[in-house]
């Protein structure tokens, strides 16, 4: 059996979740949440695809998503949570002071 | 071009079933949940199925960092800035127009289309094969293959993520710093 068309479909099939999620969601918490499960979906392409090559570059690159998502998550929630003592609110629609 | 030498007994196959349907639940929970906590509780099932999902991967390390790093400092870190903004409330207020939530819809399966043909064409993974097999990590151990590939092949990316750690932690303290300075005005 090839596992690794079903680790890809998997990977497919919760990155396209995630990413139906930030089209189709306007609270920037879930959104933020959507992109952590479209970075796991790609962690898991990186995993199955290293164990496929029997190489471990691939495991790097999802050792430094893991620090991106890190620093990304104490920078993002800082955002949003600054953007809602200001504007009281989280959803994406009604912040829109660049919108022309 | 083998793909078949990546073989699963009939209990990883099982568990492969098992953890992806799980994953795939927590996922659907994210974007279906009314409230934002349970979007949250959804994700952290997803994290911790893709662990699982890891560790069957041999790579062990890399599935004890996902429970860490993203089901317990991420997840916690959401539910505190949850805490803050108040997550018993319903996550959104009135609807999405329809003709927006059907392109959105639409896009998302056309894209998971575009992959599904992808991958149900693929003969083979191109690319030579190296000598990291699963036999091997479970000879040397999966912590200390990935570290020598850290510190020695991929020094300098790792240098720049300690970086990138570093402008995080100046970046969250300046921005609760700029608050309490707008608090005290």
């Amino acid at each position: 059996m090839d596992a690794i068309r079903y680790l890809l479909i998997l990977s497919a099939v919760l990155f396209t979740i995630g990413a139906a999620g930030v089209l189709l969601r306007r609270n920037a918490l879930v959104i933020f949440m959507c992109i952590e499960i479209m970075l796991n979906a790609v962690n898991l392409t990186f995993i199955a695809l290293s164990r496929q090559l029997q190489s471990l570059d691939g495991q790097i690159f999802v050792f430094m998503v893991m620090a991106v998502a890190a620093a990304e998550v104490a920078i993002g929630l800082g955002i949003i949570v600054s953007i809602f003592r200001h504007r009281a609110t989280t959803d994406v629609d009604d912040v829109s002071l660049l919108k022309g | 071009m083998g793909i078949s030498h990546m073989t699963a007994t009939p209990l990883e196959t099982v568990l492969f079933i098992i953890f992806g349907a799980v994953a795939i639940a927590g996922a659907l929970s994210v974007i279906l949940a009314r409230q934002v906590v349970y979007s949250a509780l959804g994700m952290l099932v997803n994290f911790v199925a893709l662990a699982a999902m890891y560790i069957m991967l041999s790579a062990e390390f890399l599935g004890i960092a996902q429970l860490i790093v993203y089901a317990g400092a991420i997840v916690v870190l959401f539910l505190f800035a949850l805490m803050l903004v108040g997550g018993r409330r319903p996550a959104e207020q009135g609807r999405l127009s329809p003709g927006f939530a059907a392109a959105g819809g639409a896009l998302a399966v056309i894209f998971l289309a575009e992959i599904a043909y992808l991958v149900a064409r693929m003969t083979g993974v191109a690319g030579a094969r190296g000598t990291v097999t699963p036999e091997a990590i479970a000879q040397t151990g999966h912590i200390q293959l990935l570290g020598a590939t850290l510190l020695l092949d991929y020094i300098l990316p790792f240098e720049l993520a300690s970086v990138l750690l570093l402008v995080g932690i100046v970046g969250a303290v300046a921005l609760a710093r700029a608050r309490r300075r707008s608090q005290e005005e």
